[in-house]
């Protein structure tokens, strides 16, 4: 439950907003490396924190992340041409760099040196991982690049898809995220096949998931760059836990155990672009077996505009028994809930959360208290220099009864 | 003890201050709910049964005025599954639990 101010204070992202100007302090992440797949392909007009931007990939592999509309009378640079190291505007074919550098200026005569006085808005880019992320904050305060463990290792071993929830804050989007106890229930179906060994035995369901606990113990431990967040459950037949530990790192990235990195990204206030990393430390990432593990193989559910669609329930498995939600795979069982909360900024004020919320409850703490401090002028968790994440990491496992759940993670520093 | 809602409840169905047409001014709710759970939890742990919920009046006005119809019903108000009770001893983000 949050406080209507509070609500508003969390989930608004556009420009001067208290949480626009937190997000805008981290590096974000854009669009995957593949939506520019080689030099001078065609430009990706992408949608962040309720502002517009182009990306494209100039001639020599450089990707360049500028305003969408043009410097020079706001033409729309999604509709320019990627050529000779730049990106030129249809409209009067003013050319820009990657960093806004005006390279030609056609309608101006020859001996004119006004491209020389002016630059287009343009900002940092890190590519790594096969994700692109911008920094769209003030330049004073652009932090260290982002290192995660998944940016290891070649990159037949990942798989990075994006997926556009609408009508969906991206705080609902992540809240589902940190809230453990829904796992054996809405995607009940998956996790049953999983103990049985049937359901993808090489990835999420590896560890068999090895319980039938729905009411997980919930421990959170506050770390320099969010926490760690272990649901802790009774395992099945022998007096041990199984333990699930899901890092939350600010301000709206989640690794689920299983080779799973989750960035819930702000599209706008009503809009969210989820990107999901996939990998494998061992062997070659599979698109089509991540694809179907997480309902996404289905052209009707999600196709190449990325937008997730519901497809109607099917009662009819319901009834029979066969399937709990009638809803098939995790990403749309999941973006049924969160994209159907009454609206798409969901009123906290009416909710009556439970201690099975512990998670979320912090998140929401760290995020509000993220805005205050910017807004007083400080930095928000997890962007000074000396804070690594790349060895941060989900993973599941059973321990003793009297083990504790630290065990699990051997580099893990509290605060 | 708890107390049927001071009248905040009947402003916020309004959505403004009766007197002056301002928005109520309401204490935040994140850190006294991210502090609540985690004692619940710990509670839980040890067996500690629980019933009640204490908190300052000022966190007790901002949820009462969120829950304007439990309110009018003459229903108690439930947080984190415990019965709210204001506490006057209480401030801020302080919680007790019973």
């Amino acid at each position: 439950m949050l406080s209507k101010v509070e609500n508003e204070r969390m989930c608004r992202v556009g420009p001067g907003t208290p949480m626009g100007e937190t997000l805008r302090r981290y590096w974000i992440p854009m669009l995957p490396s593949s939506d520019l797949p080689s030099p001078d392909s065609p430009p990706v007009r992408v949608r962040r924190l309720g502002e517009n931007f182009v990306a494209f990939r100039d001639t020599r592999g450089q990707v360049g992340v500028l305003d969408e509309q043009c410097t020079h009378r706001g033409a729309s640079l999604a509709f320019g041409r990627v050529e000779d190291c730049g990106i030129r505007c249809l409209y009067h074919g003013w050319k820009f760099g990657a960093d806004g550098t005006v390279m030609d200026t056609p309608n101006m005569a020859a001996a004119s040196r006004f491209k020389d006085k002016i630059k287009a808005p343009a900002y940092p880019v890190h590519e790594a991982g096969e994700v692109i992320f911008a920094y769209l904050g003030p330049p004073a305060n652009e932090p260290p690049a982002p290192r995660f463990k998944w940016m290891e290792g070649p990159p037949e071993q990942r798989f990075v898809f994006e997926m556009i929830q609408g009508h969906c804050n991206f705080v609902q989007a992540l809240e589902g995220g940190l809230d453990s106890s829904h796992v054996g229930i809405l995607h009940g179906d998956e996790m049953t096949l999983a103990t049985q060994g049937q359901y993808d035995p090489e990835g999420i369901g590896k560890d068999r998931y090895p319980t039938v606990d729905n009411a997980p113990v919930l421990r959170v431990e506050n770390t320099a760059f969010g926490f760690y967040y272990a649901a802790i459950r009774r395992a099945i037949g022998q007096d041990r836990r199984y333990v699930r530990i899901t890092p939350f790192i600010m301000p709206f990235m989640t690794f689920p155990a299983g080779g799973t990195g989750v960035m819930r990204v702000p599209v706008d206030d009503e809009t969210t672009s989820v990107i999901t990393v996939n990998w494998d430390e061992h062997r070659m990432a599979d698109r089509a077996s991540v694809l179907k593990r997480q309902g996404m193989d289905n052209p009707n559910v999600w196709g190449p505009d990325k937008i997730l669609r519901i497809l109607p329930q099917d009662r009819a498995a319901m009834a029979r028994g066969e399937s709990y939600s009638g809803i098939v795979g995790f990403n749309p069982q999941d973006g049924a809930m969160t994209m159907n909360m009454g609206g798409p900024i969901f009123d906290r004020s009416r909710e009556h959360v439970a201690p099975a919320d512990y998670a979320i409850l912090r998140m929401r703490r760290l995020l509000l208290q993220a805005a205050d401090t910017v807004a007083a002028g400080g930095d928000p968790p997890g962007v000074a220099t000396e804070v690594d994440t790349s060895h941060v990491f989900g993973t599941s496992g059973v321990i003793r009864a009297d083990e504790p759940w630290q065990s699990l993670l051997p580099q893990h520093v509290a605060l | 003890m708890t107390r049927p809602g001071n009248g905040l409840a009947d402003r916020a169905v309004a959505g403004c201050d009766a007197q002056n047409g301002d928005p109520p001014i309401l204490a935040p709710l994140a850190g006294v709910l991210d502090r609540a759970a985690m004692e619940i939890l710990q509670a839980g742990e040890y067996g500690i049964p629980l019933a009640a919920l204490h908190v300052s009046t000022d966190v007790y006005d901002s949820v009462a005025s969120a829950r304007p119809r439990e309110v009018q019903a003459g229903h108690r108000l439930i947080l984190l599954g415990l019965r709210l009770v204001q506490d006057t001893a209480l401030k801020g983000e302080d919680v007790r639990l019973v």
